[in-house]
This record gives C-alpha cells, structure tokens and sequence, in this order.
C-alpha cells in the first residue's frame, strides 16, 4: 500500500534528519538550521498520513459500548458524517495553503504551501479510506445474506 | 461552552473515534457560535503537529517495537533469570525486570505490554504458572513502559504543557523503580499464596557472566537514553533517534536477528501508533484554542480555588477526574485534553508541574491496565486469550499496590522531584 510505503520512508528519514542534526553538533559544528525544521515539517506530513493509514486499518480509539447496539445503519451514517467533517476540513485546508503560497520556511526556503498541503491530502485519503472500508463492509453483508 | 462540551461527549459516547467527535463539536461550534472562519481547523492542526518534542513519540515507539522484534526480551529474560530465577516465583520476577529494562527503551506501555505477553505468558504457563496470573504479570510489568523513560505520556505532557521532557524524564527513575519493586513484592506474595510457579537451580556466575555479556549490548540503551539526557548530551528527541539507530546496529550488525521484514512489522506498527496518538493531538489543539477562547482554565482556576487551597486536596480532586475521565476515555485523550487546562491552575497551589506530570502518569498508566478501556489490559488478554472478566478477578493484588504507589506520589512530591532537583544544582 503506497501511502502506508510513503509514511514508513518518512519515519525512518525523520530519524536520520534528527540524526545528521546531533553528529552536526558533535563533530561538524556548522550549527545547520534546516535539519530541526526539516524534521518538524516531516513530523507533520508523517503525522497526518499515518492517520490516514490508521483509518484504513481502523485504529482510532473510540467508544463501541453503544454503537454495537445501535447496529451496522448507525456506523454507515457516523461513516458518512465523519467523511463530510472530513472534506470540509480538506476544502479549508486548501485555502489555509493557498494563502501562504508565498511565504517560505526561514532555515529551507520551502514555501510554506508544502507543508500546509498535509492537510487536504491526509484528509481526501482519510474520507477515501472511511469510505473504502464502508462499501467493503457492504460486500461482504451482501455475500453472507 | 457547555453545549460543546456536550456535543463533544454525545457524539463520543455515541461511537464516533475520539478524535473525530472532537473534530466534529469544534466544526459546530466555530460554524454556529464563534464567527470566526474554519481556516482555523487546518492552522490549529498545523500549529499542533508542528513541534520538535512530539519527534520524540514515533522514534520511542519505533525503538521499542524494533527492540521487541529483535529478541530482546529473551536476553533481558534470560538475564533476569540467570539472577533471580532460583528464589520463589522467580520467573515472574524476571519478567518484571525485563519490562523495566524494556521501558527503557520504548515509550508506550501497550506495546511493551504485547511484547512481553507474546514471548512469556507460554513461558511462565510451562513454568507452573496460572495462565491468568501470567497475562495479569505480563500487562502490569508492560504497563512500567509510560513510568520509566523513555516516555509517551511525559512527552506529550511535557510538550502541551510547556513542562522540560528531560526534569520529567529523569523525575520519571525513581518512582519506576519503586513500581518495580511494588510489583515483585505483590507478585511475591500471590505466589507464594497460591503456590505459582516451579523453583529453578541457582545458575553459577559463568552462567550469570554469559547471560550479561548477550545482553551488554542491549543494556547500554536504557542506560544511555538517560544518561544522555542527564548530562545533556542530547534532547528527548534526539535521544529517540539516536536509540531507533543503536537498535538497528544491535540487531543487524551486532546479533545479526533482525530481519528486513521484521523492521518493516515494526515500522507498520508505530505508523498505525502514530497516526491514532498524533491525530488526537491535532484535534485536541482545536478543542483546547476553543477552550482558551471561552477562558476555561481561569473559570476552572476560580471554581477550584474557591473550594480548596490545599495542594494535596487538589492533587487528590484531579486524579478523582482523571481517573473517571481515564475509565470511559483512552487515555492518551484525557492526557491531550486535560493538560492544558490542568497545567496553569498548578501555579496556584504551589505544585510543581513536574512532580504534577508525574502523578498524572502514574494516574494514567493504572488506566492502562484497569478496566473498563485499558488498553495494555485489552492486548495482553487478547494474546492470552482470557476474558476481561478473569483479568480482572486475579489482577486486583496489583492494582491495589499501584494505587497506593500512586497516593504515595501525590503526598510524597520528593519521590519525584529528588532526582531532577539533585541534577539542576550540579
């Protein structure tokens, strides 16, 4: 699964920035800016899409002491109102980049538009992957009824 | 406020994830009541995420799982045992130890707690243990993981509450040692209550000898992460990066165990962590600037002051609430909600907010592995295939113990400051 490849390459790059800013320290003493903000902005990006993956595998905590009652309607129509929030928030997460399209990191020069995509990405791949699960749920009742 | 708060909990209780229900009353409320616009969801979530501490949660978790993977816990096991194995129960004391040393690596409880239940709830069942007894030992000994630095809890307590991760990590030692003890003591009298267990041969000093150099290499970790924060050698979070490669070293070079599918296993696994722990974080970022704009924590400040100004009363009124928060939430919600606005009232009671964050923890972490949604509980009866029920019957010995260990944290704040107060003056 292509998301969850990205994530895990974005884990272990965070650990070799976070690396390269301790031996720069220690031994080279430049006193680079970017690796802390280039960790940072990698921190986000991982954060959000690892989100997405616990998603897809269905990881967020929650409360099931009453949704099992309520039986499987109910989780389709909480489905559709998480996807709903979902969108909304990539909808405004698009603004929120686009605003600062012009505006660069101070130690990479990044636009800060790079960064801010991490959200409207993470959230269409979380709304895709809700769902996702929700129509394989429905085949697999479809085949068992 | 109030009908936020409420939908917040309706739509929580009603099974929307945790982190969605707070996306959710937030969305409401910012459309409905604050005429602000919603750019501020993604600007709030991009202002939670974006700190250099947090770094530190995915690499503990990652070294933990990685360490795990390599088969450390046997040589941790079998160092344990090669010391203590021949008293009464002393496999179980093994596998105490060997979740200490183990929390010294990783950061999350429940992954120690899966850990150590995979590899030795079969070992302590051959040995004559009751299976019950060995998911209980197993969960309890995990849930050492958040006490012992390196920890989850800690970091993000540290981190939302403006607290040094370092004070908390090195205020975190002595009472994970004290833990450790209450919990041979309570194990040593279940067993020899009960009569668990089959006693081992006393090894010779060869034996010890080879059983401490297979572990050496593994030793230097828990060690260093410490030692390295305490004479600030590195940053919490560097500390975790530096750990993630020193684990890769002992497994690919130095023991050779670790193979490219298991490395991939446990960087799955702390991706899924990952995503669960750092989306609440965002979403509570949300919830707390709502919070902040309603003044919460100065309404609180008021309502609390006005009815205690003892310190010790307050500790004990917050842990009451944390621990009926941390009894129908996961925990690391109450911890990401409950820190900013618990943190600012301590300044009014004259406690001192490492010594706080380390009672919320010690709180926190008695969710993992008391019912109803502990989750390190959760795992290890999942892996011993038990029910709730029998966990919960042969683990109030235990729970017991860390409840007291917990009241003695509260009325005995030395227990935590000593350590980070020797430090600061040297």
């Amino acid at each position: 699964m292509i998301v969850e490849a990205i994530t895990i390459v974005t884990l272990f790059v965070m650990v070799a920035t976070t690396l390269i800013g301790v031996l720069d320290r220690f031994v080279f003493g430049f006193g680079l800016p970017w690796p802390e903000e280039l960790a940072r902005f990698l921190l986000i990006w991982s954060s959000l899409l690892a989100a997405a993956v616990a998603a897809k595998h269905q990881s967020h905590f929650r409360l099931t002491f009453l949704s099992d009652r309520f039986g499987p309607k109910w989780t389709d129509f909480m489905d559709v109102v998480c996807v709903i929030a979902v969108l909304v928030v990539a909808w405004k997460g698009v603004e929120f980049a686009m605003i600062f399209n012009t505006q660069t990191s101070p130690a990479l020069g990044l636009p800060m538009s790079y960064v801010y995509a991490s959200v409207p990405v993470s959230s269409v791949l979380i709304a895709f992957y809700i769902v996702q699960n929700l129509l394989a749920r429905h085949r697999s009742a479809g085949k068992a009824g | 406020m109030l009908l936020f708060l409420i939908l917040f909990l309706v739509t929580m209780a009603l099974g929307f994830p945790i982190a969605f229900a707070m996306l959710l009353a937030s969305l409401y409320f910012i459309v409905s009541d604050s005429g602000s616009d919603l750019i501020i969801v993604p600007q709030q979530i991009q202002d939670g995420l974006n700190s250099f501490p947090f770094l530190a949660i995915p690499f503990f978790v990652l070294a933990g799982n990685l360490m795990a993977e390599a088969g450390v816990i046997n040589r941790f096991v079998q160092l344990a045992q090669s010391l203590i194995g021949h008293v009464r129960g002393g496999l179980a004391h093994a596998v105490i130890l060997s979740g200490a040393l183990l929390s010294g690596v990783s950061g999350s409880g429940t992954a120690d707690a899966a850990a150590l239940g995979s590899t030795m709830i079969p070992a302590l069942e051959k040995q004559g243990y009751k299976k019950d007894f060995a998911v209980v030992l197993c969960a309890f000994s995990g849930a050492l993981g958040p006490i012992i630095p390196p920890s989850i809890f800690l970091i993000i307590y540290g981190a939302m509450g403006n607290v040094s991760i370092g004070q908390l990590f090195l205020a975190g030692v002595v009472p994970g040692i004290l833990m450790v003890l209450v919990l041979m003591a309570t194990s040593h009298i279940v067993v020899t209550r009960k009569g668990y267990g089959v006693q081992m041969p006393k090894t010779t000093l060869a034996e010890k000898g080879l059983a401490l150099k297979h572990a050496a290499f593994d030793l230097v970790l828990p060690l260093g992460i410490i030692g390295g924060i305490r004479f600030g050698i590195f940053t919490p979070t560097e500390a975790g990066a530096v750990a993630v490669l020193y684990v890769l070293f002992i497994g690919l070079v130095v023991q050779r165990s670790l193979s490219f599918a298991q490395i991939l296993k446990a960087a799955r696994e702390t991706v899924d962590v990952l995503g669960a722990v750092m989306l609440l974080i965002a979403m509570a970022t949300i919830v707390n600037y709502i919070l902040a704009l309603f003044q919460a924590s100065d309404h609180l400040a008021a309502a609390v002051v006005g009815l205690s100004s003892n310190p010790i009363m307050f500790l004990i009124l917050t842990n009451l609430l944390v621990i009926f928060l941390g009894s129908i939430i996961e925990d690391t919600a109450v911890l990401v909600l409950m820190t900013p606005i618990l943190v600012p009232l301590l300044d009014n009671f004259h406690i001192d907010p490492v010594h706080f964050g380390m009672v919320l923890c010690m709180n926190l972490t008695i969710g993992l592995v008391a019912p109803p949604v502990g989750l390190a509980m959760f795992v290890t009866c999942s892996i011993g295939q038990i029910s709730i029920e029998r966990f919960m019957r042969e683990s109030w010995p235990f729970l017991l113990a860390l409840l007291l260990l917990l009241l003695a944290l509260i009325v005995f704040p030395s227990i935590s400051l000593w350590l980070p107060h020797q430090m600061v003056h040297v």
